[in-house]
């Protein structure tokens, strides 16, 4: 099972039941199973706040979900440089990943580490990858608000691979069990969180319009507001091949 | 005084109780006092140098300054050397960050242990053996309170706790910013197409290094290390013939003026592995430690060495009990007191205070020596009446002369504490304060001792003492008739030869140099010093400085003609004909670029360059993957070198000391003159540039020392010849008073010039100092000179007189600063050493100029002075002439 990936899949939700004594691993296996779309064709300002200085980043993102809970995604910036970035992820081994150049010249990208800053944002290349549920282990630790919504929080540790966070904590909406808030916990301390806003129904499929990740110590923010969105497109296999970049 | 003399007489238990209880009072500051080598203290904070530098430091960090461990031995790249590595690195990191749940687990865990009964050392660290870091941390703080392995007493325990307690407050303080080693460092590289960010050595999930095991482990991290140029003269240096034999880490510390604490803690660490690696730590934070703990150790043996030397001459000058035990109770009581107020106000005492307990020691036994003069002088007078009016009578005297004398001491040294320069300026404030609480303390605790000792001659060794002072004063007796001599008979002459003294003198000043660079303090083979040679021949330099070069926008530094620039200046730094620079090694932003570009086109050699495009550029900045932990707009490792608005990039460069070449102040005036002289001539006119660093800031604080000694010696001069002319009353007198100590000065600065001593920190007090002590001499003969014109006499007879009562005080009180200062040949500062050395001549001077110089000018230029005497308040009904120890008839 893969709780999708909070950048390119954004947060799906299911129907709102309720969940009375639902264990921590029920309420994620609820959320993961929201409705999903195969496809996904987007649209994307990214707007970097550090220091005193905003950077905008524009960029379009393709998707398709692929059987064997395998997905291919192409991100195309448009400014402020050109380059492509094609990610094949699998499960259960490394992604395999390609960059394009603005010049035109493309490099595979060697598996490196997750928990670096994907083009200096806030946002971890951990934190785009799709994460597999069986991965982590989960535990219900209380109810709290985000977002102004009754939620469950859940405790999530990573017990295989790579760990770049100690642990998470999802705020899982009552309502709907749409994830609405993340906390990342690193090296013992509360080290940023996603929160997601504007959530719509886009064909029946709970979608962030805007998803925000803030440091913890508030010294800076990563906003994507999320400006043109299709989903189950038809978009071709070939759009996901190495070719396709040039 | 004759107030304060009286109740001092009258309570002598209680003053002296008093005393005693002020000294264990303020003693306990002396264990709070610290030492501070910092250049802040050499840099008013209003220079604009200096506000730059911090504005600089605060972009881009403290880059400039670093400790540097070179690791080197013939069994280096072995598995059993990269597991201590391993090992070094994971313990420096452990201050690094902090992580508050696991800290707290681990103390937890730790009391714990520590809180079973019986527990030896073997078991404590069974108990914490899977914490490897943790474990060597408590062994390490264990080995330096106990070198015991049995059971842990209480104490130690205690102790224990306390230490390791503090190391994590250290690690919760965040002091390191960047540890860099072969062993954690990252690489790009892009081989076969594919770029792949990876560290030298591989980490695995846990975040623990896969260290080389098998020589082709060793082959492969070799050949990872050496792929990347930037690399070398960085963390690894190798020979000739291209094999490794050195590998570094440097660690680089968020405010190097805080840095005491974390690189003692460091050090300590590095000397745990003393067994199983060859480290040798340099860098201007460990060269900082090394002159504290040098300071410290100079303070315990020169202090008490003094002190020795002072009691010897009290010895020697009153052979009794008395005349050797309360001048010296004296002395220790006013070193404790000021190094303790020093202490408990929070002072720490620099490079120049450090003179000040030997200084005071050496001024305080003078007003000793004055008042046990007079007590033996007095001795029948004293017998004569009952004891304590007598003691009245006498100390009475002598302690207004002792006041006059302190007073214009203070007055001397309090005129410092207007110089800008705050190390000078606590000099100026504590030696004057240090000064006051001789006199305070001569004036009370001798006259209270006198009260309370039975009034008696001291029989032991009398026979030897009639004998020795019979010599004593054959010897002064000569060296008054020579004075009378010259200063009377041939006075034109005296004063014609000191004239071409002073001409010499005056040329040789314009010879001296200012340094103010610490390593100069130390002899050529002086551990710091050819520790900091193998360093610089090594990896270039163990210090350096920041040129800043400013496109002119924000994120003109993404520009790839702005970059080339860049390039062409560092090479241009560290070209063969630009030797004279001494440029070991410059980093910039531009090594990351030309890393990226080389990676992009399959790790080819010829493109470890800056790339053609400026849209590579931004390619590479947008794909190069790292930390941006404060989120301020560049990613860690750019810090260093470039601002957040990607406008203005800064080359590092280091400074090589390598062949045991000395970068003094001379020659960092030349290589910045020379680097700016270029960057004027070449640069694009769009740019500019601007260049600061710790060199600049010791080049800097060697104008102010300059600058300072000029002002700081006309107005001390200025305030002097006031004090005198309030004193005296005689405008005259207020001029003659100042011919010694500026003839002194000036051939003081005369002998540094043409014997190629430098003006430093040290040396450039000795202005002051002189002047300070020496206007006690001028006082003391100006005084006596008019006392006998008030009686009648005629000049000749006048100077005569004076010459064989103030003579010999004078002469006696300088031998005792002579053989003070003296004491300081044995510090292991060059600049102490010349200090002393210096001031013993100088304080020669100033006798000669009181006791030839002056009478000569009197003779001369027929000077009268009798206008009536200054009557201070408290001694109207006595003539100064009762001041002095020796009867004139």
């Amino acid at each position: 099972m893969k709780f999708r990936s909070i950048f390119t899949g954004f947060l799906i939700l299911i129907f709102a039941n309720s969940a009375f004594a639902l264990t921590g691993l029920e309420i994620m296996k609820k959320s993961d199973a929201l409705p999903q779309p195969d496809t996904a064709k987007s649209k994307i300002i990214m707007r970097i706040h550090k220091g005193k200085r905003m950077n905008e980043k524009a960029f379009t993102l393709l998707m398709k979900q692929y059987p064997n809970d395998e997905d291919k995604a192409i991100i195309s910036f448009s400014r402020p440089t050109r380059i492509k970035l094609l990610t094949h992820s699998h499960k259960g081994r490394d992604d395999d990943q390609w960059l394009r150049l603005s010049s035109g010249r493309i490099k595979r990208v060697a598996s490196s580490s997750k928990g670096k800053p994907f083009v200096n944002s806030h946002f971890y290349y951990e934190d785009l990858s799709s994460v597999d549920i069986d991965d982590y282990d989960f535990k219900l630790i209380g109810e709290g608000k985000a977002l102004g919504a009754p939620c469950y929080k859940v405790e999530g540790v990573k017990k295989t691979g790579e760990k770049v966070y100690d642990h998470l904590v999802f705020y899982v909406r009552k309502s709907d069990f749409f994830v609405v808030r993340i906390d990342f916990y690193k090296k013992g301390k509360f080290h940023k969180f996603l929160e997601n806003y504007d959530v719509k129904k886009v064909n029946g499929i709970l979608t962030p319009f805007r998803m925000s990740m803030k440091l913890a110590n508030g010294k800076g923010r990563t906003d994507l507001f999320v400006v043109g969105l299709k989903y189950n497109a038809d978009i071709p296999d070939n759009k996901f091949r190495k070719e396709a970049l040039r | 005084m004759d107030r304060y003399i009286q109740w001092v007489l009258k309570r002598p238990v209680f003053v002296l109780v008093l005393a005693a209880l002020i000294t264990i009072g303020l003693g306990m500051g002396i264990t709070r006092l610290g030492f501070d080598t910092s250049i802040s203290k050499f840099l008013p904070e209003t220079d604009p140098e200096y506000v730059y530098y911090n504005k600089i430091k605060k972009i881009y960090g403290d880059v400039d300054t670093f400790v540097i461990l070179d690791i080197s031995g013939e069994r280096l790249l072995t598995p059993k050397s990269f597991i201590a590595m391993d090992d070094l690195l994971s313990d420096i990191e452990f201050y690094k960050t902090d992580d508050p749940v696991s800290d707290k687990t681990r103390l937890e865990l730790f009391s714990k242990i520590l809180g079973t009964d019986y527990i030896d050392v073997k078991s404590l660290l069974a108990g914490l053996s899977e914490d490897p870091v943790f474990s060597r941390l408590v062994m390490r703080k264990l080995s330096a309170i106990s070198k015991g392995s049995g059971v842990l007493s209480s104490r130690i325990k205690r102790n224990l706790l306390a230490d390791v307690s503090s190391s994590f407050e250290l690690r919760r303080a965040h002091l390191i910013d960047e540890v860099i080693s072969p062993l954690n460092m990252e690489d790009v590289t892009g081989q076969d197409d594919t770029l792949l960010t990876r560290r030298l050595i591989d980490t695995d999930n846990s975040g623990k290094r896969i260290l080389p095991r098998t020589p082709a482990d060793f082959e492969n991290f070799t050949k990872r290390l050496t792929r990347n140029p930037v690399f070398k003269s960085g963390i690894y240096a190798a020979n000739a013939a291209g094999r490794i034999t050195d590998l570094a880490f440097i660690i680089r510390f968020f405010d190097v003026s805080d840095s005491d604490a974390i690189t003692r803690e460091i050090l300590s660490i590095v000397d745990t592995y003393s067994g199983r690696l060859q480290i040798l730590p340099q860098g201007q934070p460990v060269v900082y430690v090394w002159i504290n703990n040098f300071m410290q150790q100079d303070l315990a043996r020169l202090v008490p060495l003094v002190l020795l030397i002072a009691i010897i001459i009290f010895f020697f000058n009153f052979r009794s009990i008395r005349g050797v035990l309360l001048p010296s109770i004296t002395l220790l009581m006013g070193t404790v007191w000021i190094l303790g107020l020093m202490g408990f106000l929070g002072f720490k005492i620099s490079t120049v205070g450090i003179s000040i307990p030997i200084l005071m020691i050496a001024v305080g036994s003078s007003y000793g020596i004055h008042i046990l003069n007079q007590y033996y002088a007095d001795f029948d007078l004293i017998s004569a009446r009952e004891k304590i009016v007598g003691l009245r009578i006498s100390m009475h005297h002598i302690s207004t002369t002792v006041f006059l004398a302190g007073f214009t001491t203070v007055v001397a040294f309090a005129t410092l504490c207007t110089h800008q320069l705050s190390a000078i300026r606590e000099w100026g404030l504590f030696s004057a304060l240090g000064v006051a609480f001789a006199v305070l303390i001569s004036a009370s605790v001798i006259p209270a001792g006198l009260a309370l000792m039975p009034h008696k001659k001291d029989r032991f060794l009398s026979d030897r003492a009639k004998q020795k002072k019979a010599s004593h004063r054959s010897i002064t007796e000569m060296l008054v008739r020579g004075a009378s001599t010259l200063s009377l008979r041939y006075p034109g002459r005296t004063l014609a030869c000191v004239g071409i003294l002073i001409i010499i003198s005056l040329l040789g000043i314009s010879r001296i140099q200012v340094e103010t660079e610490l390593l100069s303090f130390f002899k050529p083979d002086n551990y710091i010093r050819t520790s900091a040679d193998q360093i610089s021949r090594k990896f270039g330099g163990r210090w350096g400085f920041n040129i800043l070069i400013d496109s002119g926008k924000a994120d003109g530094v993404k520009n790839a003609r702005f970059l080339k620039t860049i390039d062409e200046f560092r090479g241009w730094l560290t070209s063969d004909k630009n030797r004279d620079l001494h440029i070991g090694r410059t980093d910039a932003f531009t090594d990351y670029i030309k890393t990226m570009n080389m990676a992009m086109n399959n790790d080819d050699r010829k493109f470890y360059r800056v790339p053609d495009s400026d849209m590579d550029i931004m390619d590479y900045l947008e794909i190069f993957s790292a930390d941006d932990e404060d989120s301020d707009g560049r990613i860690d490792l750019f810090e260093p070198y470039v601002d957040p608005d990607f406008r203005t990039l800064n080359v590092l460069a280091r400074l090589s000391e390598a062949n045991g070449h000395l970068i003094g102040t001379s020659a960092l005036t030349h290589i910045f003159k020379r680097i700016s002289d270029h960057l004027l001539q070449t640069l694009p006119k769009a740019y500019t540039f601007k260049i600061t660093g710790h060199p600049l800031m010791v080049m800097k604080s060697a104008g102010y020392i300059v600058n300072g000694q000029i002002k700081s010696l006309i107005l001390t001069l200025f305030v002097i010849g006031f004090v005198v002319f309030f004193l005296l009353r005689d405008f005259k007198a207020a001029l003659l008073s100042l011919i010694p100590m500026t003839i002194a000065v000036i051939i003081n600065f005369g002998l540094m010039g043409w014997c190629g001593i430098r003006l430093d920190i040290a040396t450039s007090l000795i202005a002051a100092i002189t002047i300070g002590i020496g206007v006690d001499d001028t006082i003391h003969f100006l005084n006596t000179f008019k006392h006998f014109r008030k009686k009648g006499e005629d000049t000749d007879t006048a100077i005569d007189h004076t010459l064989c009562v103030a003579g010999k005080a004078i002469i006696f009180t300088s031998l005792a600063l002579i053989f003070g200062f003296t004491a300081l040949e044995l510090s292991t500062f060059k600049p102490l050493i010349l200090f002393g050395l210096l001031m013993a001549y100088t304080m020669v001077g100033t006798t000669f100029g009181a006791l030839v110089v002056l009478p000569a000018t009197i003779k001369l230029t027929g000077v009268r002075l009798v206008r009536p005497e200054i009557t201070l308040p408290g001694v109207a009904r006595s003539g100064f002439l009762r001041f002095f120890p020796a009867n004139p008839g």
